[in-house]
C-alpha cells in the first residue's frame, strides 16, 4: 500500500517539477507583466499562483510555509519556498516507501525480490534500495529535490535582504528555479518510464533473489548518496549557467551565487571518487585503487570539468571575466554527469560494472539528455558571444594561469571521455571488440598532465591582471631549488628508475614545494601585518587555506601513487599455518584459517600476524565469503596502513600441496594517496564550512 | 564606439572557437596517438586460432567459457591453467594469481595478457566481474558466432531452474 503511495508521491513530483517551471517560467512572468499593465495588480498574480502550486498537490502534503516575503516590485511569485518544500517532501515520501518496500521485505516488487532477500541484514536491505536501477533515479530525484530547496532557500534569503531587487535579478530567479522545476520533471519522468522502481507483480515469489554480494557493503552503499548529491550540485550550477545566459547576467553577483555549489559538487564528486577507489582497492580483492573502467571515469570527468569550474569561477568572480567559458563549464559539467550515469547503466559497454548484472532499459535517460542539453547547448551558442568582457588581462596573470589549467583540465576531461567511449563507438562501427586501459591512459594523459602541474605550481602566487616573468623567477626560487633537490634526491638514491615515476614524484614536490614556499612567504615575510604570526595565519584567509590544502594533497596523491606503483613488492605462494612470509620491512605470519559464520555468509577467516622487526603490529583477517543465497564467493583483503606503506594481504583458495594461496603485497607510500586525497576533501569542507560559520557568527555579512 | 564593441566580439569568439577547436584537436590527437599502440583487441578462441602465430608482444584479450573439468594447478602451485572455449576451438590459459570472486568451471571469463610461443595464452589479469548468470557481453558475442549460443542458454536457464 506504502509503495502506491511512493508512487503516486512520484508522479506529484512530476507535476510539481512540471508547475515549478511554468511558474517561475520567463513565459508566465511576461503574462504576469502584461496582466499587471493591465490593471489587475500584481497581489492576484501571486495569489493565483500560489493557489494553482498548492492546489494541485493539497492532497498529500500541507505546505507549512507562510509567504512572507511582501510583494516584489515584479510580478513574482511571492513562494518561493512553498513548491520547492513540497517536492522535496514528495521526494522523501517516495523514498521511503521504497526503503519500506526494502525492510519489510516486500516481495511483489520485482525491484525488491530482484535485489533482496529476506537474510539480507537491515542495513544493507535499505542499501539495496539504492542499488537498482529505480532506486538510484529515485535517489537522484530525490537529491535534486534537497539541492532545488537549498538553492530556493538561497535565493530567497538573498532577495529579502536586499529589498530593492533589480528586476533582471528576480528574472535571474525565477529562471533558474523553472529550470531546476523542468531538470526535476524530466529526472521523474525517466524514472517513471525507465525503471519505475514502484512497479507491482500479481504474484509475489517466495523470497528475493538476494543483494549481489559484491555490493553488500558499507562503501559501496555510501557511496550512492554521495554520488547523487553532487550531481544534484551540478545540476543547480547547470541551471544558474542557463539562467545567467538567458539575461545575461553573467557576473560577479553569479560568480557569487555559484560559489558555493560549485565546491560543493567538487567536494562530493571527490567523495565519491574517494570511496570508490578505496572500495576498489579492499573490497574485491582487486588490489589497485584506479582502474580506468566506465563506472570510475563516470565519476572522473565531471570531477575535473567541476575542478576547472572552480578556477574559472574564481576568476570570474574576481575580474569579471572568463564569462563564456565559465557558463560552457558549468553546462557541460552537468551534461558529462549525466551521460556518465547512463554509460553506467546502459550495458553498453561490456563487463565492466557490475550494476550491469539486469540488463536495463535506459533509452528515457539518454532522450532526455539531449533534449535537455541540446537546448542549452543551443542556448549557449545563440547568447555566449553578447557577453562580452569588460577587462583584458595579460598573459602572464593570474587569471590567464587559471584560464590555462582550466583548458588543460577540460582537455584532459575530453581525453577520458575519448577513451571511455571509443570502444563503444568502434564496435558499432566495425564489430571489433577492443579494451582502452591504464597504458592508453597513461600515454594520452601524460603530455596534458605534465604542463598542468607545471602551471599549478605557480599560478598561485601570480598578481591579478597583469604580472612579470622576472618576478615570478623570484618568488619561485625556492620552490625550485626545493623540487630540483628532491628530484636529485630520488634520482641518486634509486638510481635504476625509470623517468616516468621520477617526472611524477618531481613534479609533486614542485607542486608541494611551491605551495610551503608561498605559505612561507605569507607566514614570515609578511612586513605589512607584524602584530603576530597568527594574525598572519588568519590573515590567510579560507579561500587561501583550502587551495594551499587542496594541491598540497594533489602533491602528495600524485607522490604515493607514482610511488607505490613502481616499489610494489608482491608475493604469491602456498602457505601452511605458521610460515612466515616476507614482505617489504614487514613479516606476515600465517596462522590458519576458521570458518566462521557471518550475518547471511558463511566465511573462512584467515588470521595472520604482522611483525615489523620482530615485533607484532597488527593482526590482519582477510576472508572468503560465501553467500548461500546467489551461490558466489566474494574475497575481502585486508589491509593495514603503516607509516611507510600498506600491507595488502588476501586469501584464495587450498592448494594442491594442503597449503592456501596468499598473494601478499607491500604498496610503499600508499598511505600518502589516501592521505592526498583527505586533505583534498578537508580543503574544500573548509571553503565550504567557514563561509557557513561566518555567515551564522556575522549575521548574514558574507565571508571574504 | 558600437563599432569597436562589435569588433571585440567578434575577436573574442574567434578566440572562443580557436581555443575549442584547438582543445579538440588536441584531444584528439594525443588520443589516437595513445591508440596506436595501447588499444587491446579482444579474440575469442577461433580467431586465436585462425590467427596463430601470434606476436607474443602484442597485450590481447580472450574470452569465452571455462571448459569443464579443465582447471588444475601446476607444480609451482601456484599457477593455474584451464581451457578456454568457444565451442569450436579451445586456448589453454595460465593464470598465477587468485583467481575472482566468479571463477567458476562452465562460467565465462574474459583474460587478458599474451600469447606465448607454444601456444599457451599467459594471462595477467582474469575478469569475471559479472553476474553469476550474466555472460560478458564479447563472450556471448563470440559464442553467438560460433553457433553454440542457444545450447548454452537454455543450459543456464535450466540451471537457473534448479
Amino acid at each position: 500500500m506504502l509503495a502506491e503511495f511512493g508512487h503516486f508521491a512520484l508522479l506529484l513530483i512530476l507535476v510539481a517539477g512540471f508547475s515549478q517551471a511554468l511558474l517561475f517560467s520567463p513565459l508566465r512572468l511576461h503574462a504576469g507583466r502584461i496582466v499587471a499593465s493591465l490593471s489587475f495588480g500584481t497581489k492576484t498574480v501571486t495569489a493565483v499562483s500560489g493557489n494553482s502550486g498548492n492546489e494541485a498537490l493539497s492532497d498529500v502534503h500541507e505546505p507549512d510555509t507562510t509567504p512572507h516575503s511582501s510583494a516584489l516590485p515584479t510580478p513574482f511569485p511571492n513562494n518561493l519556498i512553498a513548491l520547492p518544500l513540497i517536492i522535496l517532501a514528495l521526494g522523501i515520501l517516495s523514498q521511503a516507501a521504497l526503503i519500506h518496500a526494502f525492510v519489510v521485505s516486500d516481495f511483489s516488487l520485482p525491484i525488491v525480490a530482484d535485489v533482496s532477500h529476506s537474510s539480507t541484514p537491515l542495513l544493507f536491505r535499505v542499501g539495496a534500495a539504492f542499488t537498482p536501477d529505480g532506486g538510484a533515479m529515485l535517489l537522484w530525484v530525490l537529491a535534486t529535490a534537497l539541492a532545488n530547496i537549498v538553492f530556493a532557500l538561497q535565493v530567497f534569503r538573498r532577495a529579502s535582504n536586499t529589498p530593492t531587487t533589480a528586476s533582471s535579478d528576480s528574472l535571474f530567479i525565477a529562471n533558474a528555479l523553472s529550470i531546476l522545476g523542468l531538470v526535476i520533471a524530466i529526472l521523474a519522468l525517466v524514472t517513471l518510464i525507465d525503471a519505475d522502481p514502484f512497479l507491482r507483480v500479481a504474484v509475489a515469489p517466495l523470497d528475493g533473489r538476494g543483494m549481489s554480494p559484491q555490493s553488500q557493503d558499507v562503501l559501496r552503499i555510501l557511496r550512492e548518496p554521495v554520488l547523487y548529491l553532487g550531481l544534484a550540485g551540478l545540476t543547480v550550477i547547470f541551471t544558474v549557467s542557463i539562467a545567467g545566459l538567458l539575461t545575461h547576467k553573467i557576473d560577479r553577483s553569479f560568480a557569487e551565487t555559484l560559489r558555493p555549489w560549485v565546491i560543493g559538487a567538487w567536494l562530493f564528486l571527490g567523495l565519491a571518487i574517494a570511496i570508490n577507489a578505496y572500495r576498489s582497492y579492499s573490497q574485491q580483492a582487486w588490489g589497485n585503487w584506479w582502474y580506468w573502467d566506465t563506472a570510475e571515469n563516470s565519476l572522473l570527468i565531471p570531477w575535473l570539468l567541476t575542478t576547472a569550474l572552480v578556477h574559472c569561477r574564481a576568476v570570474l568572480e574576481k575580474t569579471d571575466t572568463l564569462k563564456s567559458w565559465t557558463a560552457f563549464l558549468g553546462l557541460s559539467a552537468f551534461a558529462v554527469g549525466w551521460f556518465g550515469v547512463y554509460l553506467t547503466r546502459s550495458d553498453l559497454l561490456g563487463p565492466l560494472t557490475e550494476t550491469l548484472s539486469q540488463s536495463a532499459d535506459s533509452t528515457a535517460l539518454l532522450v532526455g539528455f539531449c533534449l535537455l542539453f541540446s537546448a542549452a547547448y543551443f542556448l549557449f551558442w545563440r547568447q555566449s558571444d553578447r557577453m562580452a568582457e569588460q577587462k583584458a588581462f595579460g598573459f602572464v596573470s593570474r587569471e590567464s594561469g587559471m584560464f590555462l589549467s582550466s583548458v588543460t583540465l577540460s582537455l584532459i576531461a575530453a581525453v577520458i571521455l575519448i577513451g571511455t567511449i571509443y570502444p563503444l563507438v568502434l564496435r558499432w562501427v566495425d564489430g571489433e571488440n577492443i579494451t582502452v586501459g591504464a597504458p592508453f591512459y597513461v600515454e594520452a594523459l601524460l603530455p596534458v598532465v605534465l604542463p598542468l602541474m607545471f602551471i599549478m605550481g605557480f599560478a598561485p602566487v601570480l598578481r591579478w591582471r597583469q604580472d612579470e616573468l622576472w618576478l615570478i623567477g623570484r618568488r619561485m626560487k625556492l620552490a625550485v631549488m626545493l623540487s630540483l633537490i628532491i628530484v636529485l634526491f630520488v634520482s641518486i638514491r634509486f638510481i635504476d628508475l625509470s623517468p616516468l615515476p621520477l617526472i611524477g614524484i618531481g613534479l609533486a614536490g614542485w607542486i608541494l614545494a611551491a605551495a610551503l614556499s608561498d605559505l612561507w612567504a605569507r607566514l614570515w615575510h609578511q612586513p605589512d601585518h607584524g602584530e603576530s604570526k597568527y594574525r598572519n595565519l588568519q590573515l590567510l584567509g579560507p579561500r587561501y587555506i583550502s587551495m594551499t590544502l587542496a594541491h598540497i594533497g594533489l602533491a602528495i596523491l600524485i607522490a604515493g601513487g607514482s610511488a607505490s606503483a613502481v616499489w610494489e613488492e608482491q608475493v604469491v605462494l602456498s602457505a601452511r599455518a605458521g610460515q612466515s612470509i616476507e614482505v617489504g620491512p614487514y613479516n606476515l605470519q600465517y596462522e590458519g584459517v576458521a570458518l566462521l559464520a557471518g550475518e547471511n555468509y558463511a566465511t573462512r577467516q584467515a588470521t595472520f600476524i604482522l611483525y615489523h622487526h620482530s615485533l607484532p603490529v597488527a593482526e590482519l583477517f582477510p576472508e572468503i565469503r560465501y553467500y548461500p543465497i546467489r551461490g558466489t564467493e566474494t574475497r575481502e583483503a585486508d589491509i593495514f596502513h603503516g607509516r611507510d606503506g600498506d600491507v595488502h594481504v588476501s586469501v584464495g583458495d587450498r592448494s594442491e600441496d594442503g597449503g592456501r594461496i596468499v598473494t601478499v603485497r607491500f604498496l610503499p607510500m600508499m598511505p600518502w594517496v589516501w592521505t592526498g586525497m583527505i586533505l583534498m576533501l578537508i580543503g574544500g569542507s573548509i571553503s565550504i564550512l567557514t563561509r557557513m560559520f561566518l555567515r551564522i557568527r556575522k549575521n548574514g555579512v558574507p565571508a571574504s | 564606439m558600437s563599432l569597436s564593441r562589435a569588433k571585440s566580439r567578434k575577436r573574442q569568439r574567434m578566440y572562443i572557437i580557436g581555443a575549442v577547436l584547438l582543445a579538440v584537436a588536441g584531444a584528439a590527437a594525443l588520443a589516437l596517438t595513445a591508440f596506436e599502440d595501447s588499444v587491446v583487441f579482444f579474440f575469442s578462441p577461433s580467431e586465436i586460432v585462425e590467427k596463430s602465430p601470434i606476436d607474443p608482444d602484442q597485450r590481447l584479450r580472450i574470452g569465452g567459457l571455462v571448459e569443464e573439468g579443465t582447471v588444475t594447478k601446476l607444480q609451482d602451485g601456484k599457477t593455474i591453467a584451464f581451457v578456454v572455449t568457444d565451442m569450436a576451438q579451445s586456448v589453454t590459459v595460465a593464470y598465477s594469481g587468485i583467481l575472482p570472486d566468479l571463477f567458476r568451471e562452465g562460467q565465462g571469463i574474459v583474460a587478458e595478457g599474451h600469447m606465448n610461443a607454444n601456444g599457451t595464452f599467459v594471462a595477467s589479469e582474469v575478469l569475471a566481474k559479472h553476474d553469476e548468470n550474466y555472460m560478458p557481453p564479447e563472450v556471448a558475442e563470440s559464442l553467438k558466432k560460433s553457433g553454440y549460443w542457444e545450447e548454452i542458454e537454455a543450459k543456464n536457464a535450466k540451471q537457473m531452474r534448479n
